[in-house]
């Protein structure tokens, strides 16, 4: 049941029954409820995201040097620190309706050639709240690196 | 996905299931914002007053515990951000309303539907005094007196006396301007 067809919680009072309608300008306008919908989809997919990095940041396969993980952490810290951080805020909410895959970034440059270049540019990706462009790059990176970070999951 | 909970949803959306919040959103959405919009008075600012509440719901989701009722939650939230935001622009909720003492009308939480439905078709609802404004529109929504109490940081027997005054209130009006 959508909430244009209630005029009440109605939720948990299942004997109220609906009253009259309100006034047509007191029903959630369809633009609020398109941005609001939208925000609470990508909150998702920001976590989504956050977590695959995560598991790529912190399951290095074994045999990769020390140096790596060190280098790993320099590269993205700053990044995955922010998206991983505290949980009172973790989503940029302010910046969830003012981009999209189409935005241009300052990173477009990556070095695929490096694990840890590439997940610190997909971390850029998500804390600019480009989802569309993170996932079809970490798609890419899983193609490039497919044991990267999965081993003894 | 219908049969949940508003906690349950809450709970899966905070897992990850973007399709709870659209239920849970889809129950709530028109009552959270004819509260904002009859407190605040105009559209545009009830359209980025719900807006904002509504951000801060998401990003609070992970923080939620089904200790508290799911719309208490919510319509604290709603509450001290129309607080905040008119404490920020250095102005108080628009009061207007002569309140009188009428003690004698029962109220309780198991009012029917018509009761309910009696002060929702009335259009004077604005022009109560805030503080028991925001009452009767917690109480047309279908809250009880407990939940109406916590969210409005009152004692049950308190609020129940500010609908109490207000139902006068608007109950008098309507009398006085029957053909």
């Amino acid at each position: 049941m959508s909430g244009s067809e209630r005029t009440g919680r109605g939720t948990h009072k299942p004997g109220v029954a609906p009253g009259p309608p309100w006034p047509p300008d007191d029903r959630s306008p369809p633009e609020l409820d398109e941005a609001v919908l939208d925000a609470a989809r990508r909150a998702v997919r920001f976590h989504r995201l956050t977590h695959l990095l995560e598991r790529a940041h912190l399951s290095p396969v074994a045999g990769w040097p020390l140096l790596a993980g060190i280098m790993l952490g320099a590269a993205i810290c700053a990044g995955l620190d922010w998206l991983l951080g505290d949980d009172a805020d973790p989503v940029p909410l302010g910046r969830i309706h003012a981009r999209d895959s189409s935005t241009p970034s300052k990173r477009e440059d990556v070095d695929r050639r490096s694990p840890t270049s590439w997940l610190g540019h997909i971390a850029a990706l998500v804390r600019d709240g480009r989802f569309d462009d993170a996932e079809s790059q970490l798609r890419a990176f899983r193609q490039s690196y497919p044991d990267y970070g999965e081993k003894e999951q | 996905m219908d049969e949940l909970s508003d906690e349950s949803l809450m709970r899966r959306y905070a897992d990850g299931d973007a399709r709870a919040f659209e239920t849970l959103f889809g129950r709530h959405k028109d009552a959270l914002y004819r509260f904002v919009r009859r407190q605040c008075g105009d559209a545009e600012t009830a359209f980025e007053l719900a807006h904002d509440i509504w951000l801060k719901l998401i990003a609070a989701r992970r923080r939620f515990r089904p200790s508290a009722r799911f719309t208490t939650y919510l319509f604290t939230l709603a509450r001290n951000r129309m607080i905040d935001d008119y404490r920020s622009w250095g102005r108080s909720l628009p009061a207007t309303g002569d309140p009188i003492d009428v003690e004698d009308l029962p109220t309780r939480d198991d009012d029917g539907p018509e009761a309910r439905a009696d002060v929702r078709s009335l259009a004077l609802v604005q022009a109560l005094p805030p503080d028991q404004r925001e009452i009767v529109l917690l109480y047309v929504e279908g809250l009880g007196m407990a939940e109406i109490g916590a969210i409005a940081d009152l004692p049950a027997e308190t609020a129940r006396s500010r609908l109490r005054r207000a139902l006068a209130i608007l109950r008098r009006q309507l009398e006085g301007s029957a053909p």
